[in-house]
């Protein structure tokens, strides 16, 4: 009876979780609308802030922060560093802001573009400790893969030939030297790298040691060039984005663990503080848009968009926050939410990596689960088997709403069992026994 | 109990032997792939598909677990209730509840010995090619696969046993539904996160395969 009871309950547990995340997904399968985030800009010619809100299907607004709307193309003319070659083509370049004029030229070499996303963040996403040390001085057109790798042991920065997957001690020897020679303390807390041969040249890599202080490390001319950088050792690193740009400006971003973000400057490492009140780096995508007038910081998610106009020096003038009119109070969501108690998801929206989710949609939710519970009602009373003989199944419904319904379906009852042993013998097979 | 689980064993040799040489030769078929892949590509290129593409070059094992899993559990539970022979060890002076697990726990040792197998195999294959980084990451990409194949097993198991069609549908759905969770994503170690959660949807089974036995034994055909 015991086993039976444990069973049971197992059983319908099993049979409750894997509803509550197979139906959700087939009925977003069927309705799911898609609302693409809201894209927010500062418009160097209206000074005030543009967005590009969606609202479903083909419903896209184009309006300013003070409630004007403006159609398509007047809305890309207010932001020209974005949309700079469309300018061109309809003969609106060079155009002049703020007594300076800007041509195609000028535009395309001052534009800039830094992004960082949740799931790009080292803690984020799985990664392969093992990278390629791409020669920085190749004296060719384009980078090339080395025929090695290398990775950070415990003690020491170890090449592993990718042709005979053995260690190459020289090379390890050489760099490992090179690294201990400038006071790098083994082993290392993070690598960052662009591992790509598609960009305009190499940065090598920012490899952060045992003390927290942060080393550039390149290989130039087969050579290990090491430097130390004076970025503070207590900083709190968290990740660093390289990426390389021909304007040779900025490394790329370097995020702490305190959610402060910066730009690492090609002089002398310096960090450059970006705006970031009201940033969630696990949950907000950050967008820094480069342009020689008003920088603009963006950063958001489906729920709300933030953006920061910055002077050329990246000192903040005027921010701005908007919510994402999202899908939330879209009809089919809101009859999900009736639908379904709870919601179990298993999918890797927040980052690269699978996560569970359980979502309670609190008394909404109850609607489906009255409906449900009315239905067996009915249902038990048809059967005349009597709400006594089927409280198990009111149990499930109460507790599983709509899948604890399908559940009493797929599960056997007692009556089963009951109707099979009423059986005569005969039908039980029992000669073969 | 011994009696038992050898005749299980008995019974089970031939099919497993054969499920075994299916999964040997699989593993050759791996190792030959990877092989040939070096061969005619450069070694950088592979390493940086293999790590920023996220391209598996072993994507292949996917679902030989699975296949593995039901194709065991057939084995096993086939003549069992085909024949309705189950029902004379039911007759034994065992409770059901250690009869049913002793039969699960030797179709459970068998299946994981192949997946063991399969397992070495990648980590060779991988590791004969790749840093050890890289079979670290392809075992941990493969173990979602390997308990999938456990939960074809136990829900094969669970379908098998259940005496009425309806429930056996509604058995094979839910089997369905576990190992739709397993196979969610392609890329490397997606489910490092989530393995917790999805062992306990697996543990959850084996009771579960206990009712499909209890109402076997006092219904069915």
């Amino acid at each position: 009876m015991m086993s039976r009871l444990l069973a049971r309950f197992s059983l319908s547990l099993l049979v409750i979780i894997v509803l509550a995340i197979a139906l959700p997904r087939l009925y977003d399968l069927a309705f799911e609308v898609d609302v693409a985030r809201t894209q927010m800009f500062y418009s160097p010619v209206r000074k005030a802030f543009v967005f590009r809100e969606h609202h479903g299907n083909h419903d896209f607004i184009y309006a300013d922060q003070h409630g004007e709307t403006f159609d398509r193309k007047t809305f890309e003319t207010l932001i020209p560093f974005i949309y700079y070659k469309n300018m061109d083509i309809w003969g609106l370049l060079p155009l002049t802001i703020d007594g300076q004029t800007f041509d195609m030229e000028t535009i395309r070499d001052t534009r800039q573009v830094f992004e960082l996303k949740p799931r790009e963040i080292r803690d984020n996403h799985p990664e392969i400790a093992i990278y390629p040390l791409i020669e920085s001085n190749p004296g060719r057109a384009r980078l090339r893969f080395p025929e090695d790798v290398f990775r950070m042991t415990a003690e020491r920065m170890e090449f592993v030939n990718v042709d005979t997957n053995t260690v190459d001690e020289e090379l390890t020897a050489l760099f490992t030297e090179a690294l201990t020679a400038d006071g790098f303390r083994f082993p290392a807390r993070l690598v960052a790298g662009k591992q790509t041969i598609l960009k305009p040249f190499d940065e090598g890599y920012f490899v952060i040691d045992d003390g927290g202080t942060v080393f550039h490390v390149k290989r130039v001319d087969g050579q290990p060039s090491v430097v130390k950088t004076p970025i503070p050792s207590d900083l709190g690193v968290r990740h660093i984005k390289v990426s390389e740009n021909k304007r040779r400006l900025f490394y790329g971003l370097l995020l702490t663990e305190d959610d402060r973000l910066f730009l690492i400057s090609y002089d002398n490492y310096r960090l450059v503080p970006l705006p970031t009140e009201g940033y969630a780096p696990d949950r907000m995508d950050y967008k820094l848009l480069l342009n020689p007038v008003f920088p603009t910081a963006v950063f958001g998610n489906d729920e709300t968009i933030n953006a920061v106009a910055m002077n050329a020096d990246l000192t903040p003038i005027d921010r701005y926050t908007r919510p994402v009119p999202g899908t939330r109070d879209m009809l089919g969501e809101r009859i999900a939410r009736g639908l379904f108690p709870f919601v179990i998801t298993l999918d890797d929206r927040a980052s690269a990596y699978l996560s569970w989710s359980f979502t309670h949609h609190g008394w909404t939710g109850l609607i489906g689960t009255m409906f449900s519970l009315l239905f067996l009602l009915v249902l038990a009373g048809a059967r005349r088997s009597g709400i006594r003989q089927a409280w198990p199944d009111f149990v499930l419904v109460a507790i599983g709403g709509l899948f604890g319904l399908v559940a009493t379906f797929m599960l056997p009852a007692k009556r089963d069992i009951g109707r099979a042993e009423t059986r005569p013998l005969s039908t039980l097979k029992a000669a073969r026994i | 109990m011994q009696a038992l689980l050898y005749k299980e064993w008995l019974k089970l040799k031939p099919y497993w032997l054969l499920i075994l040489l299916g999964n040997l030769a699989f593993c050759g078929y791996l190792f030959l792939d990877m092989r040939h892949q070096f061969r005619i590509e450069h070694a950088e290129m592979l390493y940086y598909q293999a790590s920023q593409i996220g391209r598996l070059f072993y994507a292949d094992l996917r679902y030989v677990p699975l296949i593995t899993g039901i194709a065991l559990a057939i084995a096993q539970f086939a003549p069992e209730v085909i024949k309705g022979r189950l029902r004379l060890s039911m007759h034994l002076p065992v409770p059901l509840a250690p009869l049913v697990i002793a039969h699960v726990a030797i179709g459970l040792a068998a299946l994981g010995v192949v997946l063991a197998l399969d397992m070495a195999a990648l980590a060779i294959t991988v590791g004969v090619f790749f840093p050890g980084a890289f079979v670290g990451s392809a075992l941990e990409t493969a173990l979602p696969w390997m308990l999938a194949g456990i939960a074809g097993y136990l829900g094969g198991s669970l379908v098998m046993l259940e005496p009425i069609r309806r429930h056996q549908v509604s058995y094979l759905a839910l089997t369905v539904g576990i190992v739709w969770l397993f196979h969610l994503s392609t890329r490397y170690e997606a489910y490092d996160r989530a393995l917790p959660g999805l062992i306990l949807l697996v543990v959850l089974t084996v009771p579960a395969i206990l009712l499909s036995a209890i109402r076997f034994r006092d219904g069915g055909r």
